[in-house]
């Protein structure tokens, strides 16, 4: 048997790039976002300062949820965002859930911009912080602005100049946006298995 | 170990977060062809790496417990099938507290939060520390805005799973993170054993040293410019070595990035190197990068590369 294993472990080049056609091949039936989530649990505790632990929890995306989702959002979702949605689970010191914290990247002048927003379990906006951005505009990042979104809801507009109060620059607009993707995308996809 | 039964081990420890349950695992990948010219004379293609990682994560009714993760990696146009971080952690309450068992990145400086691997413009680790993944064991959490990590490995290097010498390294790294700034103190102390195409082994001709190290990092993300340093300073047996390295990421578009470089050595002699380059995201996952480094001093040599970078991710 050993005989065997060295007999198919050095085939290297073969089956290496036997590895590397089906990775291709694979990688090319759909995409995920390569994006960490750096320093999640700062973060976690920023939004739910209770918070003991979290519960990593994915959904998968059928393509009809997918067309529901866009319909609501008004835009299509990124190649990454339409086959599963990650988001965590926040659990208090008796294991009680504190609420949900999402991640979304949207696309600025300079770069991605990482958003992380909580939502209570009654589906209201906890907190939003920018984990990342590259923008040379600051207001998007300052709390004046970010705070603004704090309690509000999937039945909320979160527009810019309605309910957002900013000067309308591409990182303000991208994080509302943003914001309302991931409030939407709770909506949607909390339930599902 | 037998190179066979060292390749089964890495194929099955890559397989383990995958298999070991149904759901919730993510696969990457990547690929990265380079054209090489060095001197001006010497031209070389190939494909300088490949890589599969499998990572999944195993949660109690508290939250996420264990996370598995499993990679291995094929260089040198295939010639070499190595594993890159493999391991077992332990998470403990919101990650305040973890414990890492396997083969992982050393906490050493712009290393712990920073992997410059695929890119044409490296950080300094071949030639400070010649080593980057060892196996052993860490532990390693936050505490507010300070974060910390201390590891004990074998000191034998990525190429290795087993401790051939019986001899320990300890590695460690206390952070400071702000929020557009982070700030590293580091230490290195043990017996480093030295891959054979290792900087440090083809400069002194030793194939293990003592090392000592002590180094500081920083990190200052300042909209679209990010900049890192470092600065080590230690022994190699009796031989004092030190230097330094400044990264600077300047993005000018989504898609389009400048980088630069300056980096010196001290050990035989003083080594300077300075280059510059781009990244440019030809589409989602794939990347055109072109550089030049020069590195004086010691020895003049020009390097000049271009690299196409293919990355992707998958989960089910």
């Amino acid at each position: 048997m050993l005989l065997r294993l060295r007999h198919i472990l050095n085939l290297r080049s073969s089956f290496s790039l036997l590895i590397l056609a089906g990775a291709v091949f694979w990688a090319a039936t759909g995409y995920a976002d390569v994006c960490v989530w750096r320093d999640p649990e700062r973060t976690m505790q920023k939004i739910f300062p209770q918070a003991r632990d979290y519960e990593t929890i994915e959904r998968k995306i059928s393509g009809e949820k997918a067309g529901v989702i866009e319909n609501r959002l008004g835009k299509p979702l990124d190649p990454g965002e339409r086959e599963d949605w990650i988001f965590y689970k926040i659990r208090g010191n008796k294991g009680e859930p504190l609420g949900y914290v999402l991640t979304d990247a949207e696309k600025g002048e300079y770069g991605a911009i990482e958003i992380v927003m909580g939502i209570t379990p009654e589906g209201k906006v906890a907190g939003v912080y920018i984990q990342r951005a590259r923008e040379r505009d600051k207001e998007f990042k300052s709390r004046d602005f970010l705070d603004q979104f704090i309690g509000k809801t999937k039945e909320n507009p979160l527009h810019i100049g309605k309910d957002i109060k900013a000067e309308g620059s591409l990182p303000a607009e991208q994080v509302s946006f943003a914001a309302r993707k991931m409030l939407i995308m709770y909506d949607e996809l909390r339930k599902e298995k | 170990m037998k190179l066979y039964l060292l390749r089964a081990l890495v194929f099955c420890a890559v397989l383990l977060p995958i298999s070991a349950s149904a759901g919730g695992a993510q696969i990457s990948g990547g690929a990265d062809g380079r054209y090489i010219n060095t001197g001006g004379d010497t031209n070389a293609f190939l494909l300088e790496g490949a890589f599969l990682n499998a990572r999944k994560v195993f949660s109690d009714e508290q939250g996420d417990r264990v996370i598995a993760v499993g990679q291995i990696d094929f260089d040198d146009n295939f010639k070499t099938i190595r594993p890159y971080q493999t391991y077992l952690q332990y998470k403990g309450p919101l990650g305040k507290w973890n414990v890492r068992a396997g083969h992982y990145i050393l906490p050493f400086g712009l290393l712990s939060a920073y992997d410059s691997e695929r890119l044409l413009l490296r950080t300094l680790e071949p030639l400070s520390l010649g080593i980057k993944l060892d196996t052993g064991v860490e532990l390693l959490g936050f505490s507010g805005d300070w974060d910390y990590a201390i590891s004990v490995s074998q000191g034998v290097g990525r190429n290795r799973l087993t401790d051939v010498d019986d001899n320990k390294l300890v590695t460690g790294r206390l952070g400071w993170q702000g929020e557009d700034i982070s700030i590293g103190v580091s230490a290195l102390i043990g017996d480093v054993l030295l891959e054979k195409d290792s900087i440090i082994r083809e400069e002194t001709g030793l194939s293990s040293l003592y090392e000592k190290r002590l180094g500081v990092d920083i990190t200052k993300y300042s909209g679209p410019l990010v900049l890192r340093g470092e600065v080590v300073f230690g022994k190699d047996n009796d031989k004092t070595v030190g230097g330094g390295l400044l990264k600077a990421d300047y993005a000018l578009t989504p898609k389009l990035e400048l980088n630069f470089k300056y980096a010196y050595w001290q050990r035989e002699g003083g080594r300077n190197f300075i280059g510059a380059g781009f990244s440019y995201e030809l589409t989602k996952g794939l990347f055109l990068r072109i550089a030049d480094e020069y590195e004086f001093g010691k020895e003049n040599v020009n390097v000049a590369a271009a690299q196409t970078y293919f990355e992707f991710a998958k989960q089910f």
